[in-house]
């Protein structure tokens, strides 16, 4: 290896480990029953990150209450959102970036102004109008207002853009046609942008919490951050636990995005037809 | 207007087609309910009667002559001014890094992303444990002969803190859309350019970065509108204080309508909010101006 | 996390309002099955086994509850019920939120129920808390009450003679500030308050300072931070933290914690310590809360009550639903199966006030008789303010900036200016 290449190792290895502290903390602090990790905490020892002698107690607890359901829910509206997320955005990103529009441009500005609103802000009128259309406690009610997500349509945008102009006409030529380019060019090209996009899709559900309360979902239809927060009681809250809900919840999209690695290598290779 | 080919004629027509459903399902979403929260920005509920009147524009007036909205505005604007060319620089460093060939690279990345993932109420655990005066942060400084810090205890140093706790929850998630613009740019043109003897420096002003606006120009936009919109540090951890200093608009806003109880001027800080977001992406859309290649 | 409902700052509001219609709930009779809409900040396990309780003792009754998230509590009880949606019934508030309800039309009044629920209560008071202008507005299932625990091997190795549990000889203050700083450098932190900067643990100090509740005038609609007593207070409280016996910077999901891992000498905190420090162990003890010296002995309270919508059709079972949980020994004592709270229904006090007194062995003996009598004579509720909430989330910040070194008398006249200035808005 050239020395810049040990250097590059060094570099993402300190970087990748710095960040990951405090998620490793979490992790140590989960092995420890109910509150105790806070006896490393005050003065800080270096045991406080040393998983030794703990237990995977809180685990075990965890996955046989109300938490492995709710993740498996969690999984479902996240899972059915990236699906149709993925597949509202993709079709507007495509009108936005390649078809050529009068107003194409107003849509866009549109597209940016109304991922601009905050969500807390609008939720509780939302919940109103979600309770008159009768989607309160319904499967289709958790899913339904994560699909309207900008940024998703916004990024893939970015990326349908960069695709040559001369690889559309060349495709066009073939006799390809619109959807075709889409399928055959467009989307091939654009998998680390559609990795991304489906992340954000992922994550907007896999840390949804006001939302979900406030449709009222019923025992048989909660989601894992909610049923992390039911983990405390009134009086009595046992981190221990809650750590180690955080955990998982914290590594499903860490091992989802380390499978998805090979797509951005594969993507790579492909990239050499572009030019 | 001229009148259209029929290839565009096609093109409008199948543009209507392809974006109805995104389009549909945000006004549906998002602009409805919008519209009935701008509305409430025109009324004032009164706590002692009960009765909500129709009062114009006397929400903004009152926010408009406060000098404490002024201060959370100031604030707002020097924490976003600072702390998003930070993140972006910050993830397109990470993203250069880690966009090579590297063993375990897809670990690294992973591990650098895992914060974005953390549940809020435990990052807020994380950062407000790590930042105790006998906390992690101390403690390490301490082991560098540095002086203990007092962080989200201090007016100096708690809007820096909060800063830390967002970066650190960002930085990870923007630089996967960096790394993914990173490779789009054809191996074919860097060849090119180590022929004619380009040094590092020279390859990533003059191939790197400008082949990078677009993605960058995506994640300045999303992360900007990300950092005026996040508030559940602050509430969690500082409530605003000490002494105002990390009064954020959107936690104002959080704070004027559940705690206060005054909706209607909550609701003009939010429409005053997106406009003053509005305006700077405006500017990072100009200044970051995109054609089609 | 702990607390949410007592710690975070309450919400009062009023959710944006779409169009749609407001529609007269339509009479029906209580006779028949009724199904009544329950909303409260807790899961749902915690008020399961009271529901179930009363759906048996009730024929005909369904209760469905709506979990909201604490903070968007109000904010969607609101929305509903502003809309006319007769389709909430029951509801929880904090007693302090009752006269912006009903300033609001949102209270259905309970008054038919009173004498019951005196003839029922521990201390009249704790349904006289819930009135407005004579008016009953809700009732309390469970109540509160805070103690000064130590750690018992912490202050011996001092050399400390442990606090009394005898209200009658309670510490001043004073002495817990010159004890605490003998443990100086014998433990990590010498005095912890369970909820650090929260009004609900510091109002007592301002009262028996001679503060009153930071309010002043004829309908205590002034606030009045700036007064010699809660000066007193405030500036004990700054001193401990400028001394170092009570630590900046730790959030409140971790002192009980910290208590019960040995980690302070002191800390002044509910009921709810008493099963942490038992689980962990801990050589621990419990005497009365303390009183600053001269001044009236004050302790925190309150919890939930649970009102009626003035909006409900279904308003007879809603009140026989109020009656079931809250005014008999067998309801009451099922409403605190999950959440181990101090029930107000006397039978059911006795019986968790022996249990919980023999939860913690020789620790906390006496317990018993000292909860009730603080219950009796010493607690001091929440003032039930117009604008409460205005109130509290400003009381909290000029509380939680002392602690981080403000100056009291300049910090306090700058959150009376900005409380006043919100009141004048509420009109």
């Amino acid at each position: 290896m050239k020395v810049s290449r040990v250097a590059s190792v060094f570099a993402a290895a300190l970087a990748a480990g710095l960040i990951f502290l405090p998620l490793w903390w979490v992790f140590a602090s989960s092995l420890r029953p109910g509150n105790s990790f806070v006896e490393n905490l005050t003065p800080l020892s270096w045991r406080a990150f040393l998983p030794v002698g703990g237990s995977f107690a809180n685990y075990e607890v965890l996955l046989d209450g109300d938490f492995a359901r709710a993740l498996l829910n969690s999984f479902l509206v996240a899972g059915v959102t990236v699906v149709l997320g993925l597949a509202v955005a993709v079709l507007a990103a495509y009108a936005l970036a390649v078809l050529n529009f009068p107003g194409r441009g107003y849509v866009f500005v549109f597209v940016i102004l109304v991922s601009m609103v905050p969500f807390d802000a609008i939720a509780i009128p939302l919940s109103g109008l979600f309770s008159t259309w009768r989607l309160s406690d319904s499967y289709a009610g958790l899913i339904l207002p994560a699909l309207a997500n900008g940024f998703a349509i916004f990024v893939l945008r970015q990326f349908f853009l960069g695709v040559p102009q001369e690889l559309l006409d060349a495709a066009e030529v073939d006799g390809l046609g619109r959807f075709g380019t889409l399928l055959r060019i467009v989307l091939p090209l654009s998998k680390p942008a559609l990795i991304g996009a489906g992340l954000m899709l992922f994550l907007s559900q896999w840390q949804a919490y006001l939302w979900p309360l406030l449709i009222g979902t019923s025992p048989g239809k909660q989601l894992a951050p909610i049923a992390l927060a039911n983990l405390s009681n009134l009086y009595s809250v046992d981190l221990g636990q809650i750590l180690a809900g955080s955990f998982v919840l914290s590594a499903v999209p860490m091992v989802l995005l380390l499978f998805f690695q090979r797509q951005y290598t594969e993507s790579l290779s492909t990239s050499g037809m572009r030019g | 207007m001229p009148t259209m080919s029929p290839r565009r004629w096609r093109d409008a027509r199948l543009a209507v087609l392809l974006l109805a459903p995104a389009v549909l399902g945000m006004v549906a979403m998002r602009v409805v309910p919008a519209v009935s929260a701008f509305a409430e920005s025109f009324n004032h509920l009164s706590l002692r009667t009960g009765v909500k009147e129709f009062v114009g524009f006397e929400n903004y007036a009152y926010l408009l002559g406060s000098g404490e909205f002024h201060a959370v505005l100031g604030t707002t604007l020097l924490f976003n001014l600072v702390l998003n060319p930070v993140i972006v620089v910050l993830s397109t460093a990470l993203a250069l890094l880690l966009a090579q060939r590297l063993p375990a690279v897809g670990l690294w990345r992973s591990l650098i992303f895992v914060p974005a993932a953390v549940p809020g109420s435990v990052t807020a655990l994380i950062w407000s444990t790590a930042m105790q005066p006998d906390g992690l942060l101390n403690a390490l400084f301490a082991a560098i002969g540095l002086p203990k810090q007092p962080f989200l205890t201090s007016s100096g140093q708690a809007l820096g803190s909060i800063g830390l706790m967002l970066a650190w929850g960002a930085i990870g998630y923007w630089m996967l859309f960096v790394v993914a613009g990173l490779k789009d740019i054809p191996q074919a043109v860097y060849e090119a350019a180590l022929i004619d003897g380009a040094g590092w420096w020279r390859r990533l002003t003059a191939i790197t970065l400008p082949l990078l606006r677009r993605p960058m120009a995506f994640v300045l936009v999303a992360g900007t509108v990300g950092s005026f919109l996040a508030f559940a540090p602050v509430q969690i951890l500082t409530k605003g204080g000490p002494d105002g200093s990390t009064n954020l608009l959107m936690y104002d806003v959080y704070a004027n309508a559940y705690q206060v109880g005054d909706l209607g001027v909550a609701q003009a800080e939010v429409v005053l909010l997106m406009i003053l977001m509005a305006v700077v992406v405006a500017i990072q859309f100009r200044v970051l101006r995109e054609e089609r290649s | 996390m702990k607390l949410p409902w007592l710690t975070l700052p309450a919400v009062l509001v009023l959710a944006g309002c779409q169009s749609a219609p407001a529609t007269t709930p339509a009479q029906q009779p209580a006779a028949g099955p009724v199904t009544l809409t329950f909303a409260n900040a807790d899961p749902a396990a915690t008020w399961k086994p009271v529901i179930d309780h009363c759906q048996k003792q009730l024929p005909g009754l369904t209760v469905k509850q709506l979990n909201i998230p604490y903070p968007q509590l109000t904010s969607t009880i609101t929305q509903r019920l502003t809309q006319g949606n007769a389709e909430l019934d029951v509801f929880t508030v904090v007693p302090a939120w009752i006269r912006d309800y009903a300033n609001r039309g949102f209270l259905a009044d309970l008054s038919e129920l009173k004498p019951q629920a005196i003839a029922n209560a521990v201390s009249p008071d704790m349904v006289t808390a819930n009135e407005i202008d004579g008016k009953l507005l809700g009732i309390s299932p469970w109540t509160t009450s805070q103690f000064l625990y130590y750690n018992a091997d912490v202050l011996r190795k001092a050399g400390i003679e442990p606090p009394s549990a005898d209200p009658a000889r309670r510490w001043t203050w004073q002495q817990l500030r010159d004890a605490s700083a003998r443990l100086k450098g014998s433990v990590q932190y010498p005095l912890l308050f369970d909820q650090f900067d929260s009004y609900y643990q510091l109002q007592p100090l301002g009262v028996s300072a001679g503060g009153g509740n930071g309010l002043t005038g004829d309908k205590q609609d002034k606030p009045d931070f700036a007064n010699p007593g809660w000066q007193k207070a405030l500036t004990f409280y700054s001193g401990l933290f400028t001394d170092g016996l009570s630590p900046r910077g730790i959030t409140n999901d971790k002192t009980n914690a910290l208590f019960a891992g040995g980690k302070a000498g002191f800390i002044v905190s509910g009921p709810w310590t008493v099963s942490n420090a038992v689980k962990t162990k801990l050589a621990f003890g419990v005497a009365a809360a303390p009183v600053f010296e001269g001044g009236k002995p004050a302790t925190s309270t309150d919890s939930w009550a649970m009102a009626v919508s003035a909006k409900s059709a279904k308003q007879a079972m809603a009140k026989r639903f109020l009656e079931c949980a809250n005014l008999t020994a067998a309801g009451n004592t099922a409403s605190i199966k999950i959440a181990q709270i101090t029930p107000t229904q006397k039978d059911a006090y006795k019986a968790f006030a022996t249990q919980f007194e023999a939860s913690g062995g020789a620790a906390t003996k006496g317990l018993s008789a000292l909860m009730e009598t603080e219950l009796r004579t010493t607690a001091v509720h929440r003032p039930p303010v117009t604008g409460y909430t205005v109130f509290e989330s400003e009381a909290e910040k000029l509380f939680a900036d002392v602690r981080n070194g403000s100056n009291p008398a300049g910090r306090a006249k700058k959150a009376d200016e900005t409380i006043a200035r919100q009141f004048a808005r509420l009109g």
